[in-house]
């Protein structure tokens, strides 16, 4: 019944204090996205993506979209879609999520893309283009801002993209909606080499 | 409480406190130093074998050639449809493949898949190539494939022509095992 | 000789456990019988009945990140054919809204947070998620007007009512426990019952 004795109370606050070091020490535990690297660019900019590269060609507003011989579908704010182009570098990329993000804090999620939600990317040295399109609210829009946030848990530097689209006010957020588009037919994909 | 006994106790106390440190330091300092499940993370080829055979996975492969082709023809000597875009080469690799005693072969036939490297690291993942001679995957029902008797399969890969003169071979991954061997010609 | 803590240990074993050894067999066997007793009749949770408001239909309301606004349901049956076998589906009519004040975010509607309650002790029937104008899992962007949409419940095939109850979940924007290293920003998650609607519906024969 020693269960006070000084040195039994030494070893269990020592394991404790190991237990505790050992959590901190493995990186690939670590839930919390301190260590986010992010690129800052702006449109016709290429942005590293670790050795790959996105860059964003194209903003278009337009008020329904077509996806293959669907229906156009409409809405009551307007769609915003982003035309990008990725070079694959060496290393892996993974996955990432595709968001537009204002200066009001909201966050628009795709409504449809040429093949995925985020940036795609294809083998090393080609280049893939592709198009996101995102039903936002016509009267927030000051700000506009396309993110790429990396969904790799496995590394310690998680890497994430940040474009301005070039709406910085909402007298220029009008001006796009005035010369909105009747329609967006999103394109198909092109593969070419880099 | 006799001395004796006090310094029996008192060296068992401290030689299981200096065996705790000691095996925490390990578990603390194993992440850094050379931990398997790590390296096999961090995409490092573990051997290089020059065309083999060379038995992964409970499957022997051997690279039998690596060929560059501008396009591939199937039986009847028309194109094989492949996304090629302007300036690619495709890149044909043949292997004898033996699947081995132990290895789980059901209707779908087992894994056996290579990955095209160069020298500078890049990685291409085969593609299919649909009425190809030879069969592209080991699960095809029109080749069927026979515990420990080799089997010529191909793996297609669509490469830019800048890169055809860095390929060094093809290289092949288990997880469990946690293995990459590289063939190379 | 003993030290003195072995010596205290001993007198504290004796006055506590010892001298009332049999009173500590009879606790330890009591708690293990209960135990057992509670674990086969299936424990002790009261029959509460329904918790939340059960209102008609039409009828508008928040519930978490989304207003609703419950309009119409409809039995739809399609009839037996040569390969299929005779089936009903239930479809409600609802306006969806995103009001997610708290990330300003655009979501879909989870399946799981809109049911139909078949009641007599069986599991509610969870929906599809929102379809709105023609298009599946239509995501709702805050900010923007209420959308028209419809969700689907399978149902068996002799499925009948004429005001069915749907009941709508609520998640809250709450924080989780960082104690294991789990991040402690708060999210959208445990949803709860929020509201049960009587819907008058109608029912129709759909042939293919």
């Amino acid at each position: 019944m020693k269960l006070y004795r000084t040195s039994t109370v030494l070893v269990g606050v020592l394991f404790v204090l190991l237990g505790g070091l050992t959590r901190l020490a493995t990186p690939e535990r670590v839930y919390d996205s301190e260590n986010r690297e992010i690129v800052h660019g702006t449109i016709g900019e290429p942005l590293k993506y670790r050795d790959s590269t996105i860059t964003v060609h194209r903003v278009k507003f337009a008020k329904a979209y077509v996806d293959d011989d669907d229906k156009p579908v409409e809405t009551n704010g307007v769609f915003v879609a982003v035309e990008y182009e990725t070079v694959r570098g060496t290393e892996d990329v993974g996955s990432n999520d595709a968001s537009l993000s204002t200066d009001e804090g909201t966050e628009y999620r795709p409504v449809a893309a040429t093949i995925i939600d985020g940036a795609d990317f294809v083998e090393p040295g080609f280049a893939r283009s592709g198009s996101l399109v995102f039903e936002v609210n016509s009267a927030d829009l000051a700000g506009l801002t396309l993110n790429f946030v990396s969904l790799q848990f496995w590394t310690v530097l998680t890497q994430d993209v940040s474009v301005d689209l070039g709406v910085p006010d909402d007298k220029i957020a009008q001006q796009l909606l005035d010369t909105a588009s009747p329609e967006y037919v999103i394109p198909k994909t092109v593969t070419r080499v880099a | 409480m006799n001395p004796s006994n006090r310094l029996l106790r008192l060296t068992a106390q401290v030689s299981l406190l200096i065996a705790l440190l000691a095996v925490s330091a390990f578990l603390l300092l194993r992440v850094y130093l050379d931990d398997e499940e790590t390296v096999y993370d961090n995409g490092a080829v573990t051997e290089v074998v020059e065309q083999g055979p060379a038995t992964i996975g409970l499957v022997e492969w051997k690279l039998d050639s690596l060929q560059p082709y501008t396009q591939l023809m199937d039986a009847e000597k028309k194109k094989i449809d492949l996304d090629q875009p302007a300036g690619s080469v495709v890149i044909v690799a043949t292997a004898s493949v033996t699947p081995k005693d132990g290895l789980k072969m059901d209707s779908d036939g087992f894994i056996c898949e290579a990955k095209l490297r160069d020298d500078r690291g890049n990685l291409w993942k085969s593609q299919s190539a649909y009425g190809f001679p030879l069969p592209t995957y080991c699960g095809d029902d029109d080749h069927p494939f026979v515990r420990n008797r080799a089997s010529k399969i191909a793996q297609v890969y669509v490469v830019p022509e800048s890169a055809v003169q860095h390929l060094t071979g093809i290289q092949i991954e288990n997880l469990e095992e946690r293995r990459r061997i590289l063939l190379t010609r | 000789m003993e030290s003195l803590d072995d010596v205290i240990d001993a007198m504290i074993a004796d006055r506590v456990i010892h001298r009332h050894r049999r009173k500590w067999l009879i606790a330890i066997a009591l708690v293990v019988v209960l135990a057992v007793v509670i674990f086969f009749t299936g424990g002790w949770r009261e029959k509460k009945g329904r918790t939340v408001d059960t209102v008609d239909a039409p009828t508008t309301f928040e519930a978490g990140r989304f207003e609703f606004g419950v309009t119409s349901a409809q039995i739809i049956r399609t009839p037996k054919t040569t390969y299929d076998p005779a089936k009903a589906r239930v479809e409600l009519s609802y306006d969806v809204k995103n009001i997610d004040d708290e990330e300003r975010k655009s979501t879909t509607l989870q399946g799981k947070l809109v049911l139909l309650v078949v009641g007599g002790g069986e599991d509610p029937i969870e929906s599809n998620g929102a379809t709105c104008r023609g298009a599946i899992n239509w995501v709702f962007v805050y900010g923007l007007p209420a959308e028209s949409c419809t969700t689907k419940f399978d149902v068996p095939a002799d499925f009948t009512g004429d005001k069915l109850e749907f009941g709508f979940l609520a998640e809250s924007h709450d924080s989780d426990i960082g104690l294991l290293g789990a991040s402690e920003d708060p999210y959208w998650q445990n949803e709860k019952a929020a509201m049960v609607v009587r819907v008058p519906t109608t029912t129709t024969t759909e042939t293919k």
